[in-house]
């Protein structure tokens, strides 16, 4: 910690937010918010200030179990070695009298209570994403909160209370009656591995090594100590946590794979282990202690850098071989932003997005690919549809004209959709392009099942159903995009009127898309032509979206499987091709140059 | 305008492709396109390498097809050729008839070696069409953003500085150690937290 306040190569900025990113690989402009501190670099840490000031409030750092003063620094060991005052408290700030003792006493003249909030803005061409975890609030389980149950604490509180830094100087109390406890019991996954509305749905992993490390250190100082653990398995599988564990269990902790329920008194009323609920047990406890799990910080990150999360709410990897680096070129990640990690794995972690971002500064320039939006200027009337419709905010407006930031167009080719002018394209993925695939692929239309696949989760499907060597009919057709938000309608109608039979548009999974969430697009053009096709009297079955990941070879098998066992009459294919030959009526760009 | 000259290359992967599928008809058929050339060979993305760099030189090809394996696993290959071969790697199309070919239609040659002509038939249709192009070249700002000072954060931003690199540290709190500074002791070791 104290490396960081001294490296040269480190500008440390606390108190300070990350309020805006635009651009891209290379060129990020980071609009950063910093908040006053209120001390500034001449602070020498001597203490007089703390010393003055009267005002306290609650010790967020001791979570709540103590008091800390307006003006002060978290712990003893902070960097940077600067007081800070908490405005939110200070009287300074709030009432009439204007306090500013610390002001007057400061020898060093470091406190400057005039600061305020400043934005200011940073161009860098890699982000670090280590924005961690919060712990899980666990009240109202267990009573955590109820008055009734004083001495229900979380790990975090025992943490701090065994700390000889914290509220109790080091002291194990039960903070009804400050008297040291006679026997302790730990509950494991306290609102985790639960499928509970607000619960988290997975193992937290630092809970369970965490639970018996503390009780390790409590029979090291309380050798007569009674310590039993409630758990729904006990998961050491890190590091040396299994001897860890199997050291706990030689050293008398009880561990007892049931979940209790609390009653007066902090009574635990649990099933027998072995005889199961046949057999109640009651068994009064000095102090509990709740395992809480993790939850992720990662839904403003994701807002603000346009990163896609995972089903859970963490940071989503670009793939199982990149396990640090973000979808979007260079933004990595590291630590728990990403999954549930101890202090080992965030160090690997972060090694290894450090190396990828100084991979990136081995050269002045970095490459981006070129299969990007391009724009037909002849036809463009600068109405500004694909601009919105960009969710990478790759177009703007200029001079009535779409303009391409090429670094930041990701080619997926949503803007397409939007145009009604035909004037904005994929470079080598335009639509005359797919239009002639389709041609040569319907040269023969009968049974020929025609599949869109996108570049990175159903075409690598496909693949990975290829490589099991699982057998599907050879009728299939497939056509690559990059994305499947590129399959515009008129693609799937053009199929349709060349006579095809069956297409399928295939997909990443929801929240999986390679482009932000481009593929729900997509979803709503299929459904809605679903429902376009049935007005007209065509089966809406004849088309198909079906989410394939890569590694769902089988999946996608399926599908073919399912389409080709629906039977389409061959007046219905003449039906179809009728209604989608008409050409469609475009509209024609009606600009009048100045 | 001179008349595109389009190149077209079978690979029979040995005889993963060529077990299934009829190169020598798909050669066939193929050729009666308009294509300037059509060529097998037994592995395009060996040996094959040196006959399409000779073959454009010799037939003055500007584009190629490539009926080979996955384009995630051999594009690039094809594509440095083209970039040797002096077109634009861009001017380049796979076409998979393998993993999506003779891979999933094994006991069906004769379907399978339509669906292969007629995969051929589609990629020469896109690269008609293919523009060269060129990958865009970004200038690299050589300092980056770390956010938040947890020990994620502290141990990113000093191996990115002990590498030489400038590094903005950003943390909300006052302070840096994030969860960890917390920790009375942490596991496996009971150490002091760092």
């Amino acid at each position: 910690m104290v490396d960081v306040g001294r490296h040269p190569n480190i500008e440390l900025l606390t108190v300070c937010e990350v309020a805006k990113v635009k651009g891209y690989v290379g060129s990020f402009e980071v609009t950063l918010r910093r908040h006053p501190r209120y001390v500034t670099e001449d602070c020498t840490f001597c203490g007089e200030c703390f010393e003055r000031c009267n005002v306290f409030t609650e010790d967020e750092f001791n979570v709540n179990r103590g008091l800390r003063k307006a003006i002060y620094t978290p712990f003893l060991q902070s960097v940077p070695r600067q007081y800070v005052i908490d405005d939110k408290v200070c009287t300074h700030f709030s009432e009439e009298e204007k306090c500013q003792k610390c002001w007057e006493d400061c020898k060093k003249h470091a406190i400057d209570l005039s600061q305020t909030v400043e934005e200011e803005i940073v161009r860098v061409g890699a982000i670090v994403v280590a924005t961690g975890v919060k712990p899980y609030d666990p009240t109202g389980l267990y009573g955590y909160g109820d008055s009734r149950f004083p001495d229900v604490i979380t790990a975090m509180e025992l943490e701090r209370m065994m700390s000889p830094e914290g509220p109790t100087k080091g002291e194990i109390i039960r903070p009804s009656t400050g008297e040291a406890p006679r026997s302790v019991a730990f509950i494991q996954c306290v609102g985790s591995r639960s499928e509970k509305e607000g619960e988290l749905p997975y193992c937290s992993k630092l809970c369970c090594p965490n639970t018996v490390k503390n009780t390790l250190l409590l029979k090291e100082r309380f050798a007569e100590l009674e310590i039993c653990v409630f758990h729904n398995n006990i998961r050491t599988s890190g590091n040396r946590q299994e001897k860890m564990f199997l050291e706990a269990r030689k050293q008398g902790v009880i561990f007892i794979g049931s979940f209790p329920e609390i009653s007066q008194d902090h009574v635990l009323i649990f099933s027998d282990p072995i005889l199961g609920e046949e057999r109640l047990m009651r068994k009064r406890f000095d102090l509990v202690v709740l395992a809480t799990g993790i939850r992720p910080t990662a839904v403003e990150m994701s807002e603000l850098l346009g990163v896609p999360l995972g089903k859970r709410g963490f940071i989503k990897e670009e793939s199982q071989l990149t396990p640090t680096s973000a979808p979007t070129k260079g933004i990595y990640f590291a630590g728990a932003v990403g999954s549930p990690a101890d202090i080992k794995q965030c160090i690997e972690q972060a090694g290894s997005a450090a190396m990828q971002v100084s991979k990136n500064f081995q050269r002045d320039t970095t490459e981006l690919s070129p299969i990007i939006a391009k724009v037909d200027l002849e036809r463009c009337t600068g109405c500004g549809k694909c601009s919105n419709q960009c969710l990478f905010g790759a177009i703007r407006v200029e001079d009535k004209l779409a303009v391409i930031t090429e670094a930041a167009c990701r080619g997926c080719g949503n803007c397409i959709n939007a145009c009604e002018f035909d004037a904005i394209s994929i470079s080598n993925y335009a639509e005359e392009q797919l239009k002639g695939e389709l041609r040569a692929a319907l040269r023969e239309p009968e049974d020929k099942i025609i599949v869109f696949a996108c570049h990175w989760c159903s075409y690598a499907g496909a693949d990975f159903a290829g490589t099991s060597r699982l057998q599907y009919s050879p009728k299939v057709r497939i056509i690559k995009t990059m994305c499947s938000c590129r399959v515009t309608v008129d693609l799937i109608t053009y199929a349709f009127a060349l006579g095809a039979p069956k297409v399928i548009v295939s997909g990443c999974h929801p929240g999986d898309c390679h482009y932000l969430d481009n593929n729900m697009f997509t979803e709503k053009r299929v459904l809605k032509l679903k429902e376009e096709l049935t007005s007209k009297g065509i089966n809406p079955e004849r088309l198909m979206l079906k989410w394939v990941s890569a590694a769902e070879g089988q999946r996608f098998v399926a599908a073919v499987q399912k389409m080709e066992q629906l039977s389409v009459e061959e007046d219905e294919i003449e039906m179809t091709k009728m209604i989608f030959s008409e050409p469609k009526k475009r509209r024609l760009k009606k600009r009048i140059r100045k | 305008m001179l008349e595109d000259r389009t190149g077209v290359f079978v690979c029979h992967c040995g005889t993963n492709i060529a077990g299934p599928v009829n190169c020598q008809t798909v050669t066939e058929e193929v050729a009666r396109t308009d294509v300037a050339l059509v060529r097998e060979h037994a592995y395009m993305c060996t040996g094959g390498q040196a006959q399409i760099l000779s073959d454009i030189e010799e037939y003055d090809l500007d584009r190629i097809v490539v009926a080979a394996c996955s384009p995630r696993i051999h594009e690039e290959t094809f594509r440095e050729v083209c970039e040797e071969a002096g077109i634009n790697p861009y001017m380049m199309e796979m076409v998979n008839i393998r993993e999506q070919c003779s891979w999933c239609h094994t006991h069906e040659p004769d379907a399978a070696t339509q669906k292969a002509i007629d995969l051929v038939l589609m990629g020469i249709e896109k690269v008609k069409l293919n523009k060269p192009l060129t990958p865009i070249e970004v200038p690299m700002t050589k300092r980056a953003l770390v956010i938040g000072g947890g020990i994620s954060g502290i141990e990113a931003s000093i191996q990115l500085a002990d590498l030489g690199h400038k590094v903005i540290l950003v943390e909300r709190g006052p302070t840096i150690g994030g969860k960890m500074a917390q920790l009375n002791k942490i596991f496996p070791d009971q150490n002091c937290s760092p």
